[in-house]
């Protein structure tokens, strides 16, 4: 058992650096390995050079009226103010009705038709 | 492995990853810590169904089989996908450890739309070996009512 958990975990491995390969190749923005949290280094969200404390741990990053941060939405808006910030937290990690319905219900509804066409066949 | 042992693997497989597909539910830290243990869970489904992989690319099993197989393998590379996405956005395990990832606006969505692929793919996965956890039922019932008719 542990030589095959041992294979299995470098086929995982394998194929999990190939899609950082894969990634790292076809992204059009900044791709590459996680870099050490630094006083240079600003936040990967939002741009924010807030050094004190992370306003974006828990819940979406919050304007405080004094860093700069660059919208998640609008990547060329950046202010330390945000006219939409309501909109983006009550949207932020909950999928739309669209997406539920084309990845959840539609693969059920086919793969339980498929099954019922294929016993009665 | 016996067979009980492999449903009791692949029972805890489901209802880990039904938690930690939901997010919205549970809250980004718990999300994050609960994927790192389901990679150890999918490790461990993988490795006790090691055997059936590899007869079947040794013995160029018959054409269900390497159909099975290969439905598998885009599983993994999903699977795989959705982790190393999970990784580089991570908001949680990843700054704890002292670490932070450029390109969240690349991996973001990527984790976003291969999670969903991967729930498509599990579903079916499931009901493709319904007839494994029927079978499983099956004997159960035979072993206790032999066990009740010896008594």
């Amino acid at each position: 058992m542990p030589k095959k958990l041992l294979i299995t975990f470098m086929a995982f491995a394998f194929v999990g650096i190939l899609v950082f390969l894969v990634g790292w190749a076809g992204a059009t923005q900044e791709v590459a390995l996680p870099q050490r949290i630094t006083p240079e280094v600003l936040c990967p969200v939002a741009g924010c050079a807030q050094r004190e404390e992370c306003h974006a741990a828990a819940k979406p990053p919050f304007p405080d009226g004094t860093f700069e941060m660059i919208c998640p939405r609008v990547r060329s808006c950046s202010d330390t103010d945000c006219h939409a910030w309501d909109r983006i937290e009550a949207t932020r990690s909950k999928p739309s009705d669209a997406s539920m319905n084309l990845w959840i219900l539609a693969p059920v509804i086919l793969v339980v038709t498929l099954v019922v066409i294929v016993r009665k066949l | 492995m016996k067979a009980s042992r492999k449903l009791i693997i692949d029972i805890v497989a489901a209802v880990v990853y039904l938690i930690t597909a939901n997010p919205g539910v549970t809250g980004l830290l718990i999300h994050e810590w609960l994927s790192l243990g389901l990679v150890f869970i999918f490790l461990v489904h993988c490795a006790v169904n090691y055997d059936w992989i590899a007869n079947t690319i040794k013995r160029h099993g018959d054409t269900v089989s390497i159909a099975n197989l290969v439905f598998d393998a885009v599983i993994l590379i999903t699977f795989m996908v959705v982790t190393v996405s999970g990784i580089f956005v991570s908001r949680h395990i990843l700054p704890l450890a002292g670490y932070v990832a450029p390109g969240y606006f690349f991996w973001n969505p990527v984790h976003s739309i291969s999670a969903k692929v991967l729930l498509a793919l599990l579903v079916v996965h499931v009901v493709i070996h319904l007839r494994w956890f029927s079978s499983l039922r099956g004997r159960g019932k035979a072993s206790r009512t032999k066990r009740d008719g010896a008594d």
